[in-house]
Order: structure tokens, then sequence, then C-alpha cells
């Protein structure tokens, strides 16, 4: 059987090649894997994870971190206290169905179904815990009088120093892969359709924490790593031809386009003569 | 594309004389008596080239071919653009039994010759092609079509020449073998001549004669190229 | 098995194949002698029509591929032997011939003769060939550069998968019969256009009559055994090499000039936003036909 035989293009890539390409992302693009407050960043001794990196990303001036706001003390604004923290992705895997590289937790089926695919992330995270004695040291701010400042300037926040405690968990996704046009290119993203933390409790925090984590990792999918069609083929010289239009060919003859099947991630299109 | 380059004298001269030898002219003598002869070429009466002729019964020659404009004015030579002939080539042998051709190979000539025994007690002239005799042959090559005179100047003798006009271009047209004309005391035989373009006519000289040919009128046909008319 | 499969159907193939196609053009002009005459040509080309057929030994057949001569302008100059006025025999030897005669008058000179073919169509019968991946680097890239300055330096090393012929089968150029008619006109043109303006016409007609016909001047000279058109026929294609040189190019273009497909190793995936792009390098790329489809393989490094 021919790989176009209800296609004029077809363009498959295996898991491994993938997660191949997703080490290289990481590699590459070491920001939009590893966050932290400032201070964190900026303390090689606070990281929980040492990102890998390629020598470009120095060279060129990109980022290791994506830098954030410090993580607010609840109820505390006399003045308002921030404690810095990192999250870290570790590891990251694709497997494309049937399973082979790792097995599911029971909350997703522990196999895989027809066109899923699995994503299995170790997330590491911790965040700067202070002892009492700094705690003590930060001065209460007096409260501001409305009356003689018709706008009071809100205190800024305290950074607060302290040994930086860290954990890792292990998530589990799985979604299927679909066509979408965003910002007028047709794009293969995935879509989360489970997430399962493993380890965690009691249920509720477990449910809260997974409910935060496909939010991240759906809208992460779509903003990030929504790949071109066309970026499959590999800039094939159809593309941009202009005696030829190319499309993603439809069902019939082809069920699923993008399709998950074989370990691979397949994508069809056909080609029609422009008069 | 450049042009051919012509002799204009080709073309330009219409009548003939054996006494200013041209390019369509030439006469023959048989030196017949072994010795060594001294040639004048003159142009009317100046001497332009003196050469020697080697009448040799052991010579292979039976033909010395002696051109005239060759010898007396040669093409320029080197960058010295030296014209004369060398030695070697102002020297010439033949058999006594053979024949000696002086002809024009170029430019305007009206050359003759003379010829006389080197040795200086023997300067009885013993050719001179301005008198021809005892056989001696002028021949002539007539291109132009149309009517001639034939007179031999040094009697009474004429006859009347005609020149057909070629065939059409691309024809591969060949003249036909020369005619033979025999001049004697009596006249020219035969003293009608019916000749085709460029065919060759001999004339045997059997009395003294000068043999001058003169166009009278040209033919130039109903398609002709614009040809010149006679003077 | 690996990483990455593309395949294009047979198609496809052949959409592409039109493209590559349509990028030959090819000009070139020179001159040669040969002996009697001299010939110089100045040509400009493109390819048209062919078909395509893929087959399962891994071999591109492309066949009847339209040889379109948009300027082929030959001139042929030689010596024109020319008109000779035939001496005669004055004195016959009786042995052998001729004792004492008169000797022709030769009248030649080189002539050209100008010959404009453009627009004729000749055809590439057959053209054999196997798909070839070939990793060219960039022979201006630095030692020093890492791929991305490479990129940025627009000097990066590509991936080339090229048509590469294994025989290249060029028809001889089928010269029509009307150029040969066309070229003995252009000859007693030629040969008349020769005689000084100044000649009189008695001497043009019988200089002209001398001549043979045209054509056994030009077979005579040129060495033609057949006719003119073959002649012609032979010397764009034999002498001048015209089917060796349009061998030599279309092989070229096909094998190394202008590649069916082609990318940047490493291959930019994320190119959106400030930061570096994301680049993938490819390994191990192989491109292979079955009758039905073109395949290119190739793992992610």
């Amino acid at each position: 059987m021919a790989f176009t035989d209800s296609c004029d293009l077809f363009a498959s890539v295996h898991e491994d090649g993938l997660n191949r390409i997703a080490d290289h992302i990481m590699r590459q693009r070491p920001s939009w894997f590893h966050f932290a407050t400032p201070d964190v960043a900026a303390n090689r001794e606070l990281w929980c994870q040492v990102p890998a990196f390629t020598s470009d990303v120095e060279r060129f001036g990109n980022p290791v971190f994506t830098l954030l706001p410090y993580l607010p003390v609840i109820g505390v604004d006399a003045p308002p206290v921030g404690l810095g923290f990192c999250v870290q992705m570790a590891r990251a895997q694709v497997d494309l169905h049937p399973s082979s590289l790792f097995g599911l937790p029971d909350e997703l089926g522990s196999k895989l179904r027809d066109q899923r695919l699995a994503i299995a992330l170790r997330v590491c995270g911790g965040i700067r815990c202070p002892d009492p004695e700094t705690l003590d040291r930060i001065p209460v701010t007096p409260p501001r009088d409305p009356r003689r400042e018709r706008r009071p300037e809100p205190p800024r926040q305290v950074p607060v120093p302290g040994r930086m405690t860290c954990f890792c968990l292990d998530v589990f996704a799985v979604a299927r892969v679909a066509r979408e046009t965003i910002n007028g290119v047709e794009r293969v993203v995935a879509k989360i359709d489970g997430v399962e933390i493993v380890d965690v409790e009691p249920k509720g925090l477990e449910a809260a924490m997974e409910c935060y984590i496909r939010t991240a990792i759906t809208l992460y999918l779509r903003q990030k790593l929504a790949i071109p069609l066309r970026t499959f083929f590999v800039d094939f010289p159809l593309f941009g031809m202009g005696t030829v239009s190319l499309a993603p060919t439809p069902n019939p003859p082809v069920p699923h386009n993008p399709a998950v099947e074989e370990d691979q991630l397949k994508v069809f299109v056909t080609m029609t003569m422009t008069p | 594309m450049s042009k051919l380059d012509i002799d204009p004298n080709l073309f330009a001269q219409s009548g003939l004389d054996s006494g200013a030898l041209t390019i369509l002219g030439a006469v023959v003598h048989r030196p017949g008596e072994p010795g060594e002869y001294r040639g004048t070429i003159r142009r009317g009466k100046d001497i332009e080239r003196v050469f020697y002729l080697s009448v040799d019964p052991d010579s292979p020659v039976a033909a010395a071919d002696i051109d005239l404009a060759r010898l007396a004015d040669p093409p320029a030579r080197g960058d010295a653009g030296c014209c004369c002939p060398t030695a070697d080539e102002t020297r010439f042998s033949v058999n006594p039994r053979g024949y000696a051709l002086f002809r024009v190979s170029g430019g305007k000539g009206g050359y003759s010759v003379n010829l006389r025994r080197a040795d200086p007690r023997e300067d009885t002239p013993v050719f001179n092609s301005t008198l021809l005799d005892d056989g001696q042959i002028f021949s002539a090559r007539i291109l132009r079509p149309g009517r001639y005179r034939v007179a031999n100047t040094h009697g009474r003798a004429r006859a009347a020449l005609t020149v057909a006009r070629p065939p059409a271009p691309f024809s591969g047209y060949r003249p036909p073998e020369p005619l033979r004309v025999t001049v004697t005391e009596g006249g020219f035989e035969p003293e009608r001549i019916d000749l085709h373009p460029a065919q060759g006519l001999i004339f045997e000289c059997r009395t003294p004669s000068r043999i001058v040919i003169e166009l009278e009128r040209a033919d130039e046909g109903a398609a002709g190229h614009g040809g010149q008319t006679a003077r | 098995m690996s990483h990455l499969t593309i395949a294009a159907s047979e198609n496809a193939f052949r959409q592409i194949f039109t493209l590559v196609r349509n990028g030959f053009t090819f000009a070139k002009s020179d001159s040669a002698t040969f002996g009697p005459f001299s010939a110089s040509y100045s040509l400009a080309l493109h390819l048209e029509k062919g078909t395509v057929q893929l087959n399962n030994d891994g071999t591109v057949e492309i066949k009847a591929l339209d040889v379109v001569w948009d300027t082929l302008l030959l001139k042929v100059c030689f010596d024109f032997p020319g008109f000779t006025i035939p001496g005669f025999c004055i004195i016959p030897d009786p042995w052998n011939g001729c004792l004492v005669g008169i000797p022709d008058i030769h009248i030649g000179g080189p002539i050209c003769i100008p010959l404009n073919l453009s627009g004729l169509v000749s055809e590439i019968s057959e053209v054999r060939a196997r798909l070839k991946a070939r990793y060219v680097v960039d022979p201006g890239r630095l030692p020093t550069w890492t791929d991305l300055e490479a990129e940025f330096a627009g000097k990066p090393n590509m991936w080339k998968i090229f048509i590469d012929p294994e025989f290249v089968s060029v028809d001889p150029i089928d010269i029509p019969a009307t150029v040969g008619n066309l070229f003995e006109t252009l000859v007693e043109q030629a040969i008349e256009d020769l005689l000084p303006g100044s000649l009189p016409g008695f001497a043009k007609d019988l200089l002209m009559a001398l001549l043979t016909p045209v054509v056994e001047i030009v077979k005579g000279v040129l060495d033609v055994f057949d006719s003119v058109e073959d002649f012609i026929q032979d010397l764009l294609g034999d002498k001048l090499d015209l089917l060796g040189i349009i061998q030599t190019a279309v092989a070229d273009h096909f094998a190394s000039k202008v590649p069916i497909y082609e990318f940047e190793d490493p291959y930019p995936i994320l190119t959106d936003g400030p930061l570096i792009p994301v680049k993938i390098p490819l390994r191990n790329l192989k491109a292979d036909v079955t009758s039905q489809e073109m395949i290119v393989t190739g793992d992610i490094g």
C-alpha cells in the first residue's frame, strides 16, 4: 500500500522523532519550560533542575528562565510580601498510539485509545521558605491616612529570602490531534482530553491541580506548539507553487487527518490544479 | 562580407595585341638553337626587366613558363617591400626541342619580349614578340560577348570574330576546345571565327605577324547586367 | 523505522518535475573549424512537455522532452573555390596531355552563410534517472559558525534532492528540407554578393555561368554526401556537438543545478517571536521512488 493512495502528499513523524524534536525545543527554548522569580532565576543554587540548553541561547542573549512575579503571601499588605519560587519542566515524553513508551495511570485508562497520544511530564517546583527570624525583621508599615493622601501609593512588595524547597510531580496527559486555523495559518495542535497527577492527596487538591495543569497545557499547546501544516512537509516545493493548491485531505477518503496511529503522527494533503 | 578581389584588367581589356601582351594573351616560341639567351621585357620602348633563358640539350624542361607580369612587376615581398626578383627567378631553362611560353598573369600588361644570344659576338635578335613568324604562336582568350575585328598589322590580313553570350548562371559552363587559326601571307584561315566566351583562340603565324583584336560591337544581351559599350 | 517520512504521489511528482524542467535555460556561443569550412553558432533553448514515469526499480523515466531552440543562429563560412576561367592547351603533348598550355584563372574568396534556425524543436527521447539526496555545505560558511550563525549569515547547510540522470538520450536535430533549400538560396545570394558591384555585366554573366549548380558547389566544398539538410543536421549535432552539449547541460541541470526538493539543515520549525528559531537537524536523508510515489525519509538528529 502506498503512502499516497488517498492523497497527493503525505508526511509522518514517528514518536521517537517527536521526542527528539521535543528535546531540541526544550534545549533551544529553555525559557518556555523554566519559570522563576527573578531572585531564583539569578541564583543557580535555588534551581530545582539545571536546565540543559544550547550555546546559541546565551550567545544570542535568550533567557533561560521566564521571569514571574513573586508569589504573594495571602493577607499581607503592610507591606505586601512575596515569596520566590520556580516551576521547571524536567522531562517531557510523547507516546503515540499504540502505547509503547510508557504506561498510563488507571485514571487515564492505562492504555491509549485509537487516535490518541499520551504525554508524560515531570514537573519540578519549589518555594523559598523564609525562617521566622527573617519574617520578624520585616517592619510593619504604619497605616496610611486616606484624608491626607488622596491616592496613596501601594507599598512595594517585599521579597523575602529563604531556603528552596523543591518537589517533583509526574503528570500524564492524554490528547488527540486536530487541525485548527490560528492567526490565518492551518496548524496541527494537540487537544488535551485528560490529565492525571500521580500521588497527590487529597482528591480535591489533586483535582484542582489537574484542572490548573490541564488549562496550562491546553493553552500552552495552542499558543506555543501549534505547528503549521506545511512544516510537516519541510518546505516541500509544491507549497507556494502558483499552479496548484493544497488542502488537507477530507474524510472520506482519509478518516483521520491528522492521524495518530502506528506510533506516528500523519498528515495527508490533496493537490488540485489551479486553472 | 568582403567582395572578391578580382584583377580589374581581366574584364576591362576588350582588345588584344600579340605585340603588347595582356592578361588574356600569350606567345609561344620554340628556341631551337642551344645557347644562353638574354631576354628583355619591354612595355612600349622601355625595358622593364632582363631575364636569361638557357636552351640546354640536357634540360628536362619541355615548356618554360615565363610570367612577364611577375618579372616586370613582382608582388611586394617581406617587410622591406622589396620588389625585385632574385637571380634565380630571372633564370629559366628549356630543352632545345621545347617551348618558351610568355604570358601575363595579372596587371595592366602591354609587354613585349625580345630574346637574343647572350654571347656579345652573337647579338643578332632571335626572337621579338612584336613580330611573330616561323610557326610562333599567339594565343588569346576573349571574355566579352560581341563582334570583333582581327588584323595582322604586318600585312592586310583581316578576319571577323564573334563571341557568343554565356549560358545561364550555375550551368557549369565549360568553354569548348580552343580554335586554331593559321596566319599566312594570304590571310587568316579561317577568316570567320565564332567563339564561345573564354574559349581559347590560337594563331599559328607562318608569315611575319602582329595580331591585333579589337572590339567592334559588344553584345549586351537582353537581360545583361549593364555591361559597357564598345569604344 | 525512519523518524520522518514524506511522500508525493506520481501526480505531485510530475508537478515538481514541471517546476524543475521550467527552470532549465541554456545559452551558448562557439565556433569551430572543420578543414574546408568553419562554423559558428549562437543558441538559447528551453525545455517543454515530457512524460514522467516512476518505476519500482527506483528509476525515474522522462520521455519525449521537447528542446525548444529559442535562438539557433548558425553561420557556415568556407573558402569559395570559385569562379574558374578555364585554361586551354596550345601545344598538346602526344604522349602525355599538354606540353604548353594557358593555365586556369581562379577567382575565389571566403563566403559566410548565416542561417537562422530559431524556433526549431527537437527532442530528448529519454532521460533515465534516480533520485539522489545530497548534503551541501555552503563554501562560504566559516568553520567557527554555529548552525544558527550560518543561517543568519545566509549560508546554511542544505539538503538537496536531485533527479540524477544515468543517461540522457538526445535525438538528432531534425532539419526540414526547406532549410536545405534556404541554405542553397543563401549560398547563391552570397556568391552573387561576392562579385564587386563595379564588375561589368558580361563578366558577371560569364562568371556565374561557369559555376556548377549550387548544390554541387555546396556538396563539393562542405564534403556533403547526402542532402544539405542532412549536412546541417550532422554539423549541428555531431561536428559542433550540440547534442552532446545539450546532453551535458540537461544532465547537469537535473543532477546538480536545480533540485526537486531542498531545505535547510537544521530545519527551522519554530520561527515566530523574539527568540532564536528552533532548528531540527535532519540526518540520513534518502529519496527513492516506487511506481506510485516518491518517498523521502530521514531521521531527527
